[in-house]
């Protein structure tokens, strides 16, 4: 069975008066070890998309399975504990805390969830993968764009999820950091995380074992 | 770790790493704390000054010369040392009138803020065998009685190093100090009027005559009357001015009455300002912690998206509201201790009514009461901004915070 699986997900919003399908009568699964990329324009659904698969938006039909688990059928409380322990998602955009330090944000899902944090050595690792070593007690307001983007993948990756799934993650890295991250996230799907990544940057796309289109709602994946 | 524990901690980072905004908040907190602080001490005082008055004014009926009642209001007011003299003769002709129990006389006079005296108050001789306004104090607080020769002062009259008082070059034993009354009578000293008679003669010989010493038991200031149960006051007003003339009347129940009106008008402005004051700090804090918080969607989204359960983003943010709230409280409070004890004397001259602090205990629940309700406000008000974040779509915040 697959980690995730998404049956007959339809997301709809209304606009100025009228539904339109955001998401519209999706069919996906991903199993640890995946490595998927999804492409499309802007407005295509696929934030909404990843929304759903991580419990962030309910659906307004259809299902979104985690791990043997449908996520209508459990609480707020217990999708929060799956999205702690299981998922990490990179959304769009700046994502740290402000008041925390950067090592206190990759660290803070283990506060959070009561866990066990990773060791010094890991989070080291971790950090010079991603170039971040000497930004570790810095505040988000002190980093760049890119060093921003950079410290959110650490924290998603960091304690080796059983998913990834992020929104445009190399959006604000120059080439050189872009290839780092994507072979970060080779790494770890091959390490056995199963990993969806949505992104514009065709040149990206080589890493996945799947790649797949959205436009309009719907996804189809390329042959 | 537990999850309050981590819920403090974060909130307790977001106060202090947004300094500007969380003073904002606290001041809010502020006012309401020290409006209830202060207006409740207030109101208190006043209260308990009217009620201590009440209970030691002793009398139900002054004589005292005509044109003097503004004079003698001032020295039970205010304390402001007066002096006045009527004919002895007076006192006479309050006995024997049906209604009156019993019937003292006092004499005023006043000592001088110069090297001759300790400090310039209300002197009051009083009559031993007669008194029944002075004496039930005196029985409370004296020890050692009032003799010839020494002083009862009261509670805000301070001794002399020694522990004597001075007046007109010579040196007096303090037999005993008085209980608060919340009166004039509280900057005033009392004596026998043997006593007096010694004071009189050290006055004349350092040049300040009230009147000749040798004729003092021929003069009284005032006659302070109890009338019996269900006694007709007027009636005995009558019946004593077909005795005496140039005398006028202070009746005790008009002039509690004249005190409970100005009392209560101060009181009304008090519990008005309270409220304004109270509402104002609290929807200032609703205010504020909603727009915060609208500013902080983006937080929130980021929060969920880490797996924070809604649950989890209302402690964090109550945690904020209770922290600011518990902090501008207390710091409230301390204003509020800064302006109600130091300034005490001043508040108490402004309002021109009897003034007496509340007990220690009831000014402790007060500042408690104060710290609570703010914390209460804090916690009311950040919950409820965080309760229509917490549950719109993150999707939709992560938007709106970008």
């Amino acid at each position: 069975m697959a980690f995730l699986k998404a049956a007959r997900l339809v997301k709809e919003y209304e606009r100025r008066g009228k539904s339109f399908r955001a998401v519209d009568d999706i069919e996906f699964a991903i199993d640890k070890g995946e490595f998927v990329m999804i492409e499309g324009e802007s407005g295509s659904g696929k934030t909404t998309f990843l929304n759903l698969l991580t419990g962030l938006t309910d659906p307004t039909s259809g299902d979104v399975t985690i791990d043997g688990k449908t996520l209508k059928d459990i609480s707020d409380k217990d999708i929060s504990k799956i999205r702690n322990e299981k998922i990490k998602y990179i959304p769009q955009g700046e994502s740290l805390l402000s008041a925390l330090t950067v090592r206190e944000n990759i660290l803070f899902p283990f506060t959070i969830g009561g866990t066990k944090r990773p060791s010094e050595e890991r989070l080291l690792e971790v950090a010079e993968k991603l170039g971040i070593t000497e930004l570790l007690d810095e505040y988000p307001s002190e980093l760049s764009g890119g060093e921003m983007r950079r410290a959110t993948i650490a924290r998603a990756v960091i304690n080796r999820p059983s998913l990834i799934i992020a929104d445009e993650p190399t959006g604000s890295l120059d080439q050189a950091n872009t290839s780092k991250v994507m072979d970060i996230f080779k790494n770890i799907a091959e390490e056995g995380t199963a990993v969806i990544v949505v992104t514009h940057q065709k040149e990206t796309l080589g890493y996945a074992s799947k790649v797949y289109s959205m436009s309009e709602g719907k996804l189809t994946e390329n042959s | 770790m537990s999850g309050l524990k981590d819920s403090f901690r974060f909130g307790i980072r977001n106060i202090r790493k947004r300094p500007y905004r969380s003073f904002c908040l606290m001041l809010a907190a502020v006012i309401g704390s020290y409006a209830l602080f202060v207006g409740l001490s207030l109101k208190s005082s006043l209260n308990n000054g009217l009620g201590r008055m009440k209970e030691r004014m002793g009398a139900d009926l002054m004589i005292v010369p005509e044109e003097s009642e503004i004079k003698a209001r001032n020295i039970l007011l205010t304390g402001e040392p007066e002096f006045f003299y009527m004919n002895a003769s007076v006192a006479k002709a309050a006995e024997d009138i049906e209604g009156v129990e019993s019937a003292t006389s006092q004499f005023y006079f006043t000592s001088l803020s110069s090297d001759c005296c300790s400090t310039r108050v209300q002197l009051i001789a009083f009559d031993p065998d007669t008194d029944f306004v002075i004496a039930p104090w005196i029985d409370e607080k004296v020890t050692s009685g009032a003799e010839n020769g020494s002083v009862i002062i009261g509670s805000e009259v301070t001794p002399l190093a020694n522990g004597k008082v001075k007046f007109f070059g010579s040196e007096y034993k303090v037999a005993g100090k008085l209980g608060e009354t919340a009166t004039g009578l509280d900057h005033s000293v009392f004596m026998t009027r043997d006593t007096m008679h010694d004071l009189l003669n050290d006055a004349k010989d350092k040049g300040y005559q009230f009147l000749n010493p040798e004729d003092d038991s021929s003069w009284v200031s005032t006659v302070l009357i109890r009338v019996n149960d269900g006694a007709d006051i007027t009636n005995i007003e009558k019946e004593i001015y077909k005795k005496a003339n140039g005398i006028r009347f202070i009746e005790t129940d008009k002039l509690l009455s004249d005190v409970s009106v100005k009392l209560g008008s101060v009181e009304s402005i008090i519990n008005i300002t309270l409220t304004v004051l109270l509402v104002f700090s609290f929807l200032t804090m609703i205010l504020f912690f909603s727009v915060i918080f609208h500013e902080r969607k983006k937080e929130f989204a980021v929060l969920r998206i880490l797996g924070t359960s809604s649950r989890r983003i209302c402690l964090f943010s109550l945690t904020e509201g209770i922290t600011i709230g518990a902090a501008g409280g207390v710091a409230g409070l301390i204003l509020g201790v800064l302006t109600v004890f130091p300034f005490n004397r001043f508040i108490e001259n402004s309002l021109d009514v009897p003034y007496l602090m509340p007990a220690v205990s009831l000014v402790i629940l007060y500042g408690v009461l104060g710290v609570i309700l703010t914390t209460l406000f804090g916690s009311v008000s950040s919950f409820l901004s965080t309760l229509s974040l917490s549950h719109a779509e993150t999707y939709y915040t992560m938007r709106a915070g970008e």
